[in-house]
């Protein structure tokens, strides 16, 4: 391979160009050069919610123990279980009044042959959620436990979806519709 | 009913009730909706709340009900404001007819009934408090209580009877002698004899709160086979010598647990 020389030495050129450099005129440069240099090229700032979705969007490994686990599954036990004692308190005693005394009420009824037991009336608008009664162990006896304001109510039992009065009330009334419904007169109402 | 009929019925009362612009009833569906618009404008300016109309508004939404007939069911209760009358029995009615799935017309026939036995309570009342020279208003609570007697066992002709013939007294006293003869003639109690028990518990104070269970153990002594005689007997002997309900209940072979407590 046949090589190549150069016209002109390394050397001799670079000392060339220094000489041409030297000759050259001193200018400075403009006095915002630098400072747009410097805003060409600063960080942009980037906004939060776009950090934020970038951080989320970036996949990251998790590694973990069952070891680790055991804290985190302890919490959500004990959350449901409170959910559910919460769930039950709600289902026994219903606060129907946001203010003022509020009065306790238990409706109770024998009912041994019945798989469900629930109480609709006045109020509850008739809707029997959630006053589902409940049935003690080895009791025939349903209960419901209700906070209510005085005043004049009506009510019936639900027995496995059929109304039927309280078969031990003070006070019955026809609803107008064909069935029976229990009085029931709270506070000022039953004292002469 | 599906999502989307319900879905429509619940714009149509909506609209009804807050859009304010001209229907034109030039089909059925137009009328329908003029006609729930007119009978919510018309409760409103016979001063129903609006918090009453919304809730039977949307307890007609939650059971489906047709537009026409929540239109009638609105004007009811806005005739029943126009006479001055209590609402919360008209509208719990309401709820309660559509919760057990009674069609809207039978409704419309209970309230149309209730209005009217109402409107006799409050006129008999008045002419008690007259007789009497008594001043003392009638509370909505009173007009209720002595109203609602009239499906406990009584008849129109029982409660004027038992007004004229009632001793001068406080309304409420009134009404809780009404309740109690109510009870007794529902399960066939001698009219004569329960004359008899409700004066002598007037006097001692039976009727009281702490005697809760005594007007139950009189039903439950009935409802057992005792005799009115025995019941009557037993409860003069108790009331006259300060006895209990414990006391009486023995007397008539009535059990606490037959009572409730």
């Amino acid at each position: 391979m046949e090589k190549i020389e150069p016209e002109e030495p390394y050397d001799e050129m670079a000392d060339r160009i220094k000489t041409m450099i030297r000759k050259m005129p001193q200018i400075e440069p403009p006095v915002r050069l630098l400072p747009a240099v410097m805003e060409a090229v600063k960080a942009k700032s980037v906004p939060l919610w776009l950090r934020a979705y970038r951080w989320a969007r970036s996949p990251r490994s998790v590694t973990f123990s069952l070891l680790h686990l055991v804290p985190a599954m302890a919490l959500c036990a004990l959350l449901v279980c409170a959910a559910l004692f919460q769930h039950g308190r709600e289902n026994r005693n219903i606060t129907l009044a946001e203010s003022g005394e509020s009065i306790p009420v238990v409706l109770a009824v024998d009912m041994p042959d019945a798989h469900s037991v629930q109480v609709v009336g006045s109020f509850n608008n008739w809707v029997p959620q959630p006053c589902s009664l409940n049935k003690d162990n080895g009791s025939t006896r349903w209960t419901v436990t209700l906070q209510l304001q005085a005043g004049r109510y009506e009510y019936a039992f639900l027995v496995d979806g059929k109304h039927m009065p309280h078969p031990h009330a003070e006070f019955y009334q026809d609803d107008g519709f064909g069935n029976q419904n229990t009085v029931l007169a709270l506070g000022k109402e039953d004292d002469i | 009913m599906t999502f989307r009929k319900s879905f429509l019925c619940l714009f149509a009362f909506v609209v009804a009730a807050a859009v304010p612009v001209e229907v034109n009833a030039q089909n059925d569906q137009a009328g329908v909706t003029h006609a729930v618009r007119h009978a919510v404008e018309e409760a409103r300016k016979a001063g129903v709340p609006d918090a009453i109309i919304n809730r039977l508004l949307a307890n007609g939404y939650d059971n489906g009900a047709e537009a026409a007939s929540m239109a009638n069911l609105v004007g009811i209760v806005g005739k029943v404001k126009k006479d001055d009358l209590p609402l919360e029995p008209f509208v719990s009615k309401i709820e309660e007819g559509m919760a057990k799935r009674i069609p809207a017309a039978s409704i419309e026939q209970v309230l149309n009934q209730k209005k009217q036995d109402y409107l006799f309570t409050r006129s008999v009342t008045a002419d008690y408090l007259k007789k009497y020279g008594l001043q003392q208003q009638m509370t909505p609570e009173d007009l209720v209580g002595i109203a609602e007697s009239l499906y406990s066992g009584l008849s129109r002709q029982d409660l004027a009877r038992t007004v004229e013939q009632a001793p001068a007294g406080s309304i409420f006293t009134l009404k809780r002698v009404i309740s109690v003869q109510a009870s007794l003639k529902r399960v066939g109690f001698d009219p004569k004899l329960s004359d008899r028990i409700i004066s002598t518990a007037l006097e001692h104070k039976f009727f009281a709160r702490q005697r809760r269970g005594f007007v139950r153990a009189l039903v439950e002594g009935k409802r057992k086979g005792v005799s009115d005689e025995k019941i009557t007997e037993a409860a003069l002997s108790t009331m006259q010598n300060g006895g209990t309900v414990a006391g009486f209940c023995s007397k008539i072979g009535v059990s606490s647990s037959d009572i409730g407590l």
